[in-house]
Parts: C-alpha cells; sequence; structure tokens
C-alpha cells in the first residue's frame, strides 16, 4: 500500500496508515477514548442505521470511471456540479478505490471541513500532511525565510522527520524520472511578466489566506509545484491528482481555470501519464469541458417535492460508455449509484423468517427495511401499490411474496385477486419454499374467474359477475381454513378486476374495503396507471406507494405520505424477496 | 517614455506621456484608487519584498501581485532593490516602496499627481542562509 505517493520511503507512513482505513479504526479509537469504546469507523459513522452498511462498505461509484483511470496513459476528468450534489465525494471515493494502485494527492481549497473528515477519516491525516510536505519544499528552498507564526509547530522531531525524508525523496539523482514542467515553467514565466490576465476584474480575486506555512519564496505556485513533485516521485507508477476545486485555486492564484488545466493537462496528463480529476464549481457547458478527458456531471434535481439525484457521464475519451446516467444517493455522506440489474424472482427461495409487527396497530410488510421506512401497514387501512411503467413484474410480485409470506407464517388468511396472471404450478413450488404446505393451503385464496384445468386447494373459483358478491367478507372468511386468523390481508389487482367486471368496479368494491376496514383487516390494491380507478384508489387508501422507474432504475417511494424516492437492493437481501430500501438523499 | 518636464529634488511633478500615449498621472491616479496598490505601498514601505511575500502578505493573489508591481514598478512607486537565486536557479527580485508622499489633486479640470520619492533607498543587505537541518 502506497501512502501519499512516497512509494520508495515507507519509512514516512507508518504500516498502520497504509490503508485508509486502518487509518480510520485508529482515529476512531482514538477519538473514542473519551467515552471509552472503541468501535470500528462504520459503527461510528452509522450509528443507528447499520441496515445495509456491513463492513468495508465505502459506497459504489460507476465502474465506467474507474475503469476510465486505470486504462494505460494519464488522464484528466473534470466533475462538475452546483454546491451540494457530491463532487467532493466522488472525487474522495475515487481517491479511496484507487488507493491501493495510484498513490494519491488531494489539493482542498477548503480551510476545514469536519463534515468531510467524519466521512472520510484519512482525509485529515493527508491535509496535515499535505501541510508538513509544503513545509519541507520551504526547506528545501535554503533561502532567507521570513519568520512567520507557526514555525515552532513545525519543529517537532515527527514533523522535522518527514521534512527530512521528503529532501530526500525530492534530491534525488538526475538520472530518477521526471515529470515534464515546460507548461509550468511557461505559466510561471507568463505569471512574471504580466502577461496573464484573470477570468474577470483584478477587483474581485479572492483572498489568500495564511493558513499554513509561508513557504513562497522562489514558488511562485506551490500547490501546483507540489502536485508536480508528486507526481515525479511516483514515476513510473502512476499517482492520481485531485484538485478541489479548480475554481478556487484559480482564483487563488489569479490566473484562469483554463490555464492550470491546460499546464496540467500538457505536462502531468500527456506527458507523465499522470491522473488528474478536477472539480469544478459549476454544471453548466463550458470550455472546460474540452479541455479535459472526460466530463462527468452530477445534478440534483425536484420531482413532485423529492430529490432526484442523477449522474451523468458526458465523456470518456478512449473508453466506451455503456451506461451515462445514473441515479445516486449520498446518503450517510457516501455516494452509490443505483444500478438497473435486473431483478428476477430467484429459483431457490428459503424460508420466510416471520418478522415482527412494528406495533399493537400496524403488521408488518414482510420487509424490515420497508417497515422502517413507512411504518408498517396499519390495521383496518388500505394502502395503494402503483405500479408505474417500465416496472418489472418479479418486483411487484416479490413485494407480494414477502407481505404474503409474513401472513401466512403468522397464520393470518390472505385473499388475493392477483393483478398480474399466475402460473399455479410455480405459485405453489415457491410458496411451498417460502411457508409451510399447511399454511400454503388453509390460510390463503387465489381468486379466479377463470375455469382450471387442475384443481388448487389455494385457489377459489368465482363467479366474475358481481364484484360486490364476489369479494364478500364472509364468503371469504368460508373459503379460508378456520385456522387462518385475522387480520387477514386482501391483495386486490385493479387492472384485473377491471378486466373481469368492467372499469366501474370500484364502487362495487367498497362493500369489501369497507367491511375489511371496519374488522381491522389490511387491504392492498394495486393499480397501473392506466386503470381507472386509481385515482378514487388513492383517495381511499391511507398510504399511496408508487413504484416507478427513474433512468431504468426501478425506485419506490410514497405519495402519501410523502417520502423520498428508495432503491431497491435486492443484492443485499437474504431470501431474494425482501429488498434493502435505500434513500436517495 | 517621453520626459516633458522632470524636476528633482523634493517632489516631482508628473507630467509624463506613456509610450501607449495614456497620461503616466492618469494610470498613477487609478494605480491610487486600486485597494491592492495601497497595500503594496504600505506593506514595502521601508521593507524588502518579494512578489510571493507581498502575494501572501497583503492577500493578494499571486498573478495579480506580478501585474501590480509590474505597473508600480513602471510609473515608479515601487522599485527593485535587489535579485537573489533561490529555488531551482529562479532569481528572486525584491521590492520596496520608492515614494515617501503622495498627493493626488485635481485644479481647474486637471488632476494632478505630486510625488515625494524617497531620496535614498537603503538595500537591505540578504539575510544570511539558515543553518541546515
Amino acid at each position: 500500500m502506497v501512502f501519499m505517493g512516497i512509494s520508495i520511503y515507507p519509512s514516512l507512513a507508518p504500516p498502520s496508515l497504509f490503508s485508509p482505513f486502518a487509518s480510520c479504526q485508529r482515529d476512531v479509537s482514538r477519538r473514542d477514548k473519551r467515552k471509552k469504546t472503541l468501535r470500528r469507523e462504520f459503527d461510528y459513522i452509522l450509528e443507528g442505521r447499520n441496515i445495509y452498511m456491513n463492513e468495508g462498505y465505502r459506497g459504489r461509484i460507476p465502474v465506467e470511471l474507474l475503469s476510465f483511470f486505470r486504462a494505460s496513459g494519464g488522464h484528466s476528468l473534470l466533475i462538475k456540479g452546483e454546491a451540494g450534489t457530491g463532487k467532493t465525494t466522488l472525487a474522495l471515493q475515487l481517491i479511496e478505490e484507487l488507493s491501493e494502485e495510484q498513490p494519491d494527492y488531494y489539493l482542498s481549497t477548503r480551510v476545514s471541513d469536519e463534515a468531510l473528515f467524519r466521512q472520510f477519516p484519512w482525509l485529515e491525516e493527508k491535509a496535515k500532511r499535505n501541510d508538513v510536505l509544503k513545509a519541507g519544499k520551504a526547506f528545501l528552498s535554503k533561502t532567507k525565510a521570513p519568520s512567520f507564526k507557526g514555525m515552532e509547530d513545525y519543529k517537532h522531531d515527527s514533523t522535522l522527520k518527514v521534512a527530512k525524508d521528503l529532501l530526500r525523496v525530492l534530491g534525488r539523482s538526475d538520472s530518477s524520472p521526471m515529470v515534464v514542467r515546460s507548461e509550468l515553467l511557461k505559466l510561471e514565466g507568463q505569471i512574471e511578466s504580466g502577461e496573464i490576465e484573470g477570468d474577470g476584474s483584478d477587483a474581485m480575486m479572492g483572498e489568500v489566506t495564511e493558513e499554513g506555512m509561508v513557504l513562497d519564496i522562489g514558488i511562485m505556485l506551490p500547490e501546483l509545484e507540489l502536485a508536480y513533485d508528486m507526481a515525479e516521485a511516483n514515476l513510473p507508477n502512476k499517482t492520481f491528482i485531485v484538485m478541489d476545486s479548480i475554481d478556487a485555486l484559480a482564483e487563488h492564484y489569479g490566473i484562469s481555470p483554463q490555464k492550470i488545466m491546460n499546464t496540467l493537462q500538457k505536462d502531468l496528463v500527456e506527458h507523465s501519464g499522470t491522473n488528474v480529476a478536477y472539480v469544478m464549481e459549476t454544471a453548466e457547458k463550458n470550455i472546460y469541458d474540452y479541455l479535459g478527458d472526460g466530463v462527468v456531471r452530477l445534478y440534483s434535481l425536484h420531482k413532485e417535492g423529492r430529490r432526484i439525484r442523477e449522474l451523468v457521464i458526458e465523456k470518456l475519451r478512449g473508453l466506451q460508455i455503456t451506461r451515462w446516467k445514473y441515479p445516486f444517493t449520498l446518503v450517510d455522506g457516501r455516494l452509490r449509484v443505483f444500478e438497473t440489474d435486473w431483478y428476477s424472482m430467484p429459483e431457490e427461495l428459503e424460508t420466510h423468517q416471520p418478522v415482527e409487527d412494528p406495533s399493537p396497530d400496524m403488521v408488518s410488510t414482510g420487509n424490515t427495511s420497508m417497515d422502517q421506512e413507512i411504518g408498517g401497514l396499519k390495521k383496518g387501512s388500505v394502502v395503494l401499490l402503483e405500479i408505474g411503467e417500465n416496472v418489472p413484474q418479479d418486483i411487484v410480485r416479490s413485494i407480494e411474496y414477502a407481505l404474503i409470506s409474513n401472513f401466512l407464517s403468522k397464520r393470518r388468511g390472505v385473499i388475493w385477486f392477483p393483478e398480474f396472471a399466475i402460473n399455479y404450478d410455480t405459485l405453489e413450488s415457491q410458496m411451498r419454499k417460502l411457508v409451510s404446505k399447511e399454511a400454503l393451503n388453509g390460510c390463503i385464496r387465489v381468486l379466479d374467474s377463470s375455469p382450471m384445468e387442475k384443481p388448487y386447494e389455494f385457489v377459489s373459483v368465482i363467479e366474475g359477475g358481481d364484484a360486490a358478491q364476489d369479494l364478500r367478507l364472509n364468503s371469504l372468511r368460508f373459503m379460508l381454513a378456520r385456522s387462518a386468523v385475522e387480520p387477514y390481508l386482501s391483495i386486490l389487482g385493479f387492472d384485473s378486476l377491471e378486466a373481469v367486471y368492467g372499469t366501474d368496479v370500484l364502487p362495487d368494491t367498497f362493500t369489501h374495503l369497507e367491511a375489511m376496514k371496519r374488522s381491522g383487516n389490511v387491504v392492498l390494491a394495486e393499480a397501473t396507471a392506466s386503470c381507472a380507478s386509481l385515482r378514487q384508489l388513492s383517495h381511499q387508501a391511507r398510504i399511496h406507494l408508487k413504484l416507478e422507474s427513474l433512468a431504468g432504475t426501478i425506485m419506490l417511494c410514497a405519495q402519501k405520505p410523502l417520502t423520498p424516492y428508495y432503491y431497491l437492493d435486492y443484492s443485499a437481501c437474504v431470501n431474494g424477496i425482501a429488498p434493502k430500501l435505500i434513500a436517495m438523499v | 517614455m517621453i520626459p516633458r518636464k522632470q524636476r528633482l529634488y523634493q517632489h516631482t511633478v508628473f507630467d509624463w506621456i506613456m509610450e501607449d500615449g495614456i497620461h503616466r498621472e492618469q494610470e498613477m491616479s487609478r494605480l491610487m484608487a486600486d485597494d491592492y496598490v495601497g497595500k503594496i505601498m504600505s506593506a514595502t514601505y521601508g521593507k524588502a519584498m518579494s512578489i510571493q511575500q507581498i502575494s501572501r502578505g497583503c492577500e493578494i493573489p499571486i498573478a495579480v501581485a506580478y501585474r501590480r508591481v509590474g505597473k508600480m514598478e513602471k510609473i515608479g512607486l515601487v522599485r527593485c532593490v535587489r535579485e537573489e537565486e533561490a529555488y531551482r536557479g529562479k532569481k528572486v527580485r525584491y521590492y520596496m516602496c520608492a515614494v515617501d508622499a503622495l498627493h493626488l489633486s485635481f485644479i481647474k479640470g486637471r488632476f494632478t499627481v505630486q510625488v515625494q520619492p524617497i531620496s535614498s533607498i537603503t538595500i537591505p543587505a540578504p539575510a544570511k542562509e539558515k543553518a541546515e537541518i
């Protein structure tokens, strides 16, 4: 593991710091000494929300970006977006993902950011290291240095050792590989001669802070010089340099971002094989898009009161982009893109483990994660599940199975008028894996108005002429075994109901709905956007859930009450039917 | 620059036309209104500073500092008092404020700048190098 690019001098970084996460653990344990507890990094960060975060979780960024930086040669990437869209988080996660292959140099123009240090504990160490390395450069100059405050701080033994190590590293022989500095020298010459104009009025230039050590004797652009030195120290290996943000750095120097990008592109990226990422504080298209090899844009949009985050890969030179748009979240301060995995019901299902009801008044959905987000289903209520365009049936089925399995595992009766046609052999084999045969045959009745080729114990044939008659609660109770207890669950697919009884079926179902509510049972109504009953059902429902496709990623949200979008993470679920819900925040 | 009138001694009235046709006093008055120029003159009064030091000390972006000092040197507000070789063979120039007083007046429709240059500038000797680590 290489730390801060000084690969040939491991003594510069103690072994415990080689892995960012080892550093995290050490930092956390130091922080927690006051509380006399010792917790792992992710417990600390994710206190109280450890459903889907497990040890080693880093958040996920698009694989295209990693492939881009891993390809041979140097590459530059522009990360653009408005404030708060996750640019710095993306840059830091790129550093994390590439940390074992490419030593990095992270240049930040922030004074300090405790929130960032909490999410990326290794960052604080690196920020301190950067200051020390800058100090080392000052020692290198060997000219009169003005007395500056803070000098005493740097006379500490360990800091001097780091500076000495840097001197050894940077004072290498002429035969060592070197980065090209021609553009940097040209830029410095232009600045010196006053040729370079800033982007706007000089009077509006930002202030230069005096944080850290003053080392400017002879060094005009110390941050850039350090980046060059770090890249040079790692040759012939690649270094990953992140400039956060390029606008702030340009303002700091009083030159345009274009000048800096051109300089780094030619010297470091093209001639020295270094990877560079620039964070830019704007999302709009501009001339800078043409200067880098890749452009990624982060958006934060709003739809019906919900936040939608999108990561758009505009270009990645030399790489085929298989997927150019990703919805993503910044939950717990980590950027995670949502995949468009095509979910299909697993062939091998495991026995459903009953999920406790959230409270005496509520019943569980059969999915712990869903219960936590929406609070379960209230007894004596109607819940509407709206199925949006392009939502795979298997996803709807998984929600149904989780709910049905949980009811059956507790011997609660289930009445089901399916939204989509069912293969009863498949249903039987799947439900037998989830619940017992007795529960399947005694506690659930699937209503079907079509003649059946072979009888199934759990299927009840209905006339299909009068919905009010077919859905009479007393009749349904009679169908179920005596062992089936309340509260019952009634799942009604209204598109199918309308197909059987006509588009005006809803008033005929009111008797059933009211009877179920009065008895403290639960009704799950399902409807697509084309269902005529959808609007009225929405008024009737206490909770209105919606499955929606966002750029090919299926998301669940609640219209009533309003919730954010949730990604259904099936990769993290144990039994294959109860996905973990990850909020898009 | 074509000097039309020049008086040495205590104060000099600048009425020179610069090469690009801009009156020097116009340039002078424009610079006097510049925040940065004031900071630079104050910082370098009696004290030689490099442009990097000026940039840091006066909180001015480096490129802006180079431009300002370049203009100020051109019209005589600062003077280069010495050069030193510093990092990687680069030469670093040190500047000091070259005026004791500036008086801007508007008389009968005309701006005039009266400059009182510093009669003698003592060039500070380079500091001894610090001991090696």
